[in-house]
């Protein structure tokens, strides 16, 4: 197996389809035809510039704006908190005391309300911009390096951070991947959630080593106990001072003395641990087979794997040079990949919003269904990431998709489901008592249905052709799948939308979101 | 089982699904069997008879406690008498007048108060220096040891509960086991039995519009079920080509895994919806997640569901700083639940149904870190409680001093807890499921 690209004559429209899926977050049918008119060279070529003929739905999505301007509050709240705590140590009358102490709760909730609230923002913002972007591949790729690079607000806990880390991702993640991984090091988020920011010279932490080691670069069986001490060793001493907002080197507190890493005896500090690893085959196959299980396929062969690292090793693991030459690939396109894995929560979501044509959607439900569905931006499950695969799909999670699909479409909602879907975003769920009362529940319901954007009927299908189901349905499936259907789901719903076509006139609004609601409820529509 | 043949009967199971579905006669001869599972599933008043083989509304029943991030054991069950535990954490050592004493070498931490009543009552076997040869300090390696229970260099791509489920719960009930978590446990990965996860079960159902349902569901229903209309053509033996007169590629087998899952779905959860919105729990539970899945389960054993392994998930031992404050907190809060739990069961009449085992991927360093914390460990005690348990203590304490690479040496392998849970409460041969022999201990009360 080697990178030839994929022939000319064999660019389908299918395959247009299949390279904006895996590359991006898919794109309703003229999209899809325009890109395949390009022509495969150019679709890649404009791939790579953020240059793809895509329609942008919605606005244009800024970043919140405390992530450029901190408003100072959170220092403020600090600096008190700061106060009362030197003057708990004075303050020896016990009633006086009792108000110090309300004042701090008072105090940590306001602070976690705020972080509350900026973690819901931020999460909005990274949805939004993968669902309107002009440039999905690198949304695609960010999203890639959070999940690789896996840090959770659960544990760094101030959003702000997080930020920085995910426009780290932005600025570098296209770019050289050794150049990104030293940066991990010395990025505040990464060093709070695996303690380099308690690593001392003369306690080691060895919890970053362990993992740029197993889940990062090399992967389990490639290195030693041995070299995890040593590369901890490495790791001491980087600070991040929360006041002046800088991260440096405390040489005071950093280990300087000799290593033996990898077989390489030196005063390595953290860039040289990187580089040694980096000068290992190794590294270079740990990342194609992340790389191929991301956009291809979850067990890739052992042959494609090898051609892959050795491009990546060819273009000095230069990013865009990488995906390039992998979405050029004839191999890339083969049959058996083509529909064939299964969507991630969030290209679940995105797609199922561009291929409704939805406009704006509010923030409590893009966080309810992230989290519903078991993928919530800025909070992997672990610092191993999402396992993905299989393991998105549980019979909860498969049942989960097909109800959200059923708001989305605007086919039905169900008033307990409406009470979850508006619940509080959090850790906290409602409890649906019996004689919880049927006026609250409307309530939520009624307020749930105006939320919801109303997707784009007359693009979906135009009046003329919901008079005749079976190119209806035909419409429908090139949207929602992009291949054909088994001939018997076809008939099956073909048989549906006739029987609610009322003497030749066209399908009602309503019965349309069913028959959507209906094929976007299959086991085959969770494909990708 | 061939491949081919589970897909017959799952066919079996659906055309009997499928004609019960549309009010017909059931038109093949349905073994009893099936007639007896899903008779309860479109009448809720039977769901009582739904009965595997195996299982049974009165059998015998395992909770699974996972203790996820490395439960600290030593400052679980604290070596009260031993300085080389005062010398080894200066800071975060729980003082020897705090220890709820068991005897004169160990004693409980504080904050499991509850775990000290139950021993003392002999409700509570204690297994001390669980592990396994080989320790791995990674999280997920761990996990997946212990939960896939293989050997620490070999991966299996099944878990212990899901082969448990393959080779021992017959009969087509879709809920040989119940995770309550939002992922399924590496443990609940079967061959074919998957069991099913869920995180809500108000909301465990396909809500359809109303109006009209009969024909979508009757729809719904078909596309929710692998096909059996063409000789099991697109079932997804077909890995590769095109499938028979359709001209659709086969997306082999992910889509095959998509729709099994969404009939096991489909048939378990009108089943469970209905359980859980009859039964109420008479016990106050608190309000932690752990505290509400274990009242989840108590619901599930008392609406008489046939599910014979319940799985639910309390994270939170990661303590690589400031472990003080958060280990006592998330141990009280399992402890919390727990005591609620037993209390709803015994008041239930099913106590003595359950046994209920928890394990974490492994201990802590005994030395405290810089941090007041402690790293990845080793070996560590698992504690098994409920109606089917012997009390008491089954190995000795770990040595202090007598280390391995830093951490405490297992003298309990914890496939020999499994074999012990599969052969004497399960009732089935463990070496089938473990793929080995292991000598089950003596943690279950003999009738």
């Amino acid at each position: 197996m080697d990178m030839t690209p994929l022939p000319p004559a064999r660019w389908s429209n299918e395959l247009a389809a299949h390279l904006l899926n895996r590359a991006g977050f898919g794109a309703p049918p003229d999209v899809v035809e325009a890109v395949f008119r390009m022509g495969h060279r150019r679709a890649v070529r404009a791939l790579m510039t953020g240059e793809l003929p895509l329609r942008p739905l919605g606005g244009v999505v800024v970043e919140p704006a405390w992530y450029h301007h901190d408003d100072g509050k959170e220092a403020e709240i600090r600096a008190e908190q700061k106060e009362l705590r030197q003057q708990k140590r004075e303050v020896k009358d016990f009633s006086a005391r009792e108000v110090i102490t309300k004042r701090e709760r008072e105090l940590r909730q306001q602070l976690n309300r705020m972080r509350r609230q900026r973690s819901t923002e931020m999460t909005r913002w990274w949805f939004e911009t993968m669902r309107t972007a002009s440039d999905p591949l690198l949304e695609k790729m960010t999203l890639f390096w959070h999940g690789h690079f896996a840090t959770s607000l659960e544990k760094v806990n101030e959003p702000r951070l997080m930020l920085r880390q995910n426009m780290t991702f932005r600025e570098h993640g296209m770019g050289d991947v050794r150049e990104l991984t030293r940066k991990m090091a010395y990025d505040p988020a990464m060093m709070i959630y695996l303690d380099i920011q308690q690593s001392h010279r003369n306690k080691p932490n060895e919890n970053y080593g362990r993992e740029l080691l197993e889940l990062f670069t090399l992967g389990e069986g490639n290195y030693t106990e041995k070299d995890i001490k040593e590369a901890a060793r490495a790791f001491t001493g980087i600070r991040w001072n929360r006041e002046t907002d800088v991260v440096r080197m405390n040489p005071k507190l950093h280990d300087s003395e000799p290593k033996k890493f990898l077989g390489e005896v030196g005063r390595h500090g953290p860039d040289e641990i990187v580089d040694i690893i980096f000068s290992q085959d190794r590294a270079s196959e740990f990342l194609a087979h992340k790389l191929l299980r991301y956009f291809l396929v979850d067990s890739p062969p052992r042959r494609m794997v090898m051609a892959l690292a050795l491009e990546i090793r060819r273009v000095k693991y230069d990013m865009r040079r990488t995906l390039g030459a992998m979405f050029s690939a004839e191999w890339f396109f083969r049959r058996p990949y083509v529909r064939a894995q299964i969507k991630s929560p969030i290209e679940f979501l995105t797609q199922l919003m561009i291929q409704l044509e939805l406009g704006d959607v509010p923030e409590n439900l893009v966080m309810h269904c992230q989290k519903s569905l078991g993928q919530q931006l800025f909070r992997p499950p672990n610092v191993a990431g999402w396992p993905g695969g299989k393991l998105w799909i549980t019979t909860d999670t498969l049942l989960e998709r097909y109800n959200i699909a059923g708001i989305f479409s605007r086919a039905h909602c169900d008033p307990d489901y409406a009470v979850e879907a508006m619940g509080v975003v959090g850790r906290k769920r409602p409890q649906l008592k019996d004689g919880d009362n049927a006026r609250r529940r409307k309530r939520l319901l009624a307020q749930l249905r105006k939320q919801v954007p109303r997707p784009d009927i007359e693009k979906i299908a135009p009046l003329e052709l919901r008079a005749r189901p079976d190119q209806m349905v035909d419409a429908l499936a090139q949207r929602f799948y992009q291949f054909p259907m088994r001939r018997e789901d076809r008939d099956s719903f073909v048989a549906f939308a006739e029987s609610r076509v009322d003497g030749g006139k066209p399908l009602a609004e309503k019965d349309l979101a069913e028959l959507v609601h209906l094929m976007l409820s299959t086991p085959y529509y969770q494909l990708t | 089982m061939s491949k081919r043949s589970s897909y017959q009967s799952l066919a079996t199971r659906r055309r009997f699904l499928r004609t019960g579905l549309l009010g017909a006669a059931a038109a093949t001869s349905v073994p009893a069997f099936l007639e007896r599972t899903f008779a309860g599933m479109h009448h809720a008043a039977d769901a009582a008879s739904a009965v595997q083989g195996v299982t049974g509304k009165d059998g015998t029943i395992l909770v699974v406690v996972q203790l996820a991030g490395g439960n600290d054991g030593l400052n679980t069950v604290v070596p009260w008498a031993d300085d080389a535990y005062y010398q080894a954490r200066k800071k975060i050592a729980i003082p020897q007048n705090q220890v709820l004493k068991v005897n004169d070498q160990i004693g409980f931490a504080p904050a499991v108060k509850y775990f000290h009543e139950a021993f003392d009552n002999g409700e509570l076997a204690l297994v001390q220096g669980v592990g396994y040869p080989n320790p791995n300090r990674s999280h997920f390696r761990s996990t997946e040891i212990w939960e896939q229970a293989t050997a620490a260099d070999k991966t299996a791509h099944t878990g212990w509960l899901g082969r448990y489920f393959d080779n021992a719960c017959d009969g087509e009930d879709p809920v040989p086991g119940i995770a309550l978590t939002n992922q399924k446990p590496d443990s609940f990965v079967a061959a074919r039995k998957q069991g099913i996860t869920l995180d809500a079960p108000e909301l465990y159902k396909w809500v359809d519009g109303g109006e009209g349902g009969a024909r979508r569901s009757e729809v719904f229903d078909h596309l929710n079920a692998p096909d059996d209309e063409q000789d099991g053509a697109s079932t997804g033996q077909m890995t590769s080509g095109v499938k028979k007169d359709t001209g659709i590629h086969s997306a082999g087998e992910a889509l095959d895994f998509l729709e099994r899952t969404a009939l096991d779905a489909r048939l378990s959860s009108d089943k469970v919806g209905e359980i859980v919105r009859k039964s109420k729990s008479k016990i106050s539970y608190p309000g932690t997640p752990i505290g509400r899945n274990l009242q989840l389960i108590s619901r599930m054993i008392e609406g008489g569901l046939s599910t014979r392994v319940y799985y639910a998930s309390h994270g939170g031992f990661d303590t690589h700083n400031n472990q003080r404050g958060a280990h006592p907190a998330r141990l009280g809060q399992l402890d919390q639940a727990l005591r609620a739990f037993f209390k709803d069961l015994k008041a239930q009449g099913n106590y003595e149904r359950v046994v209920l085992m928890t394990f974490s991927e492994f201990g802590r360093r005994v030395a405290e870190n810089a941090n007041a914390g402690t790293d990845h460990g080793a070996a560590a005690p698992l504690f098994l409680m409920g109606g089917g348990v012997k009390g008491g203590i089954v190995g000795d304490h770990p040595s202090l001093t007598d280390l391995h690479r830093g951490d405490l040496k297992f003298s309990v392998d914890f496939r020999s807890v499994y074999a012990s849970l599969l052969e004497q409460w399960l009732g089935t041969n463990s070496e089938a499921v473990l793929r080995g022999k292991f000598k089950p201990l003596d943690l279950i009360r003999r009738g």
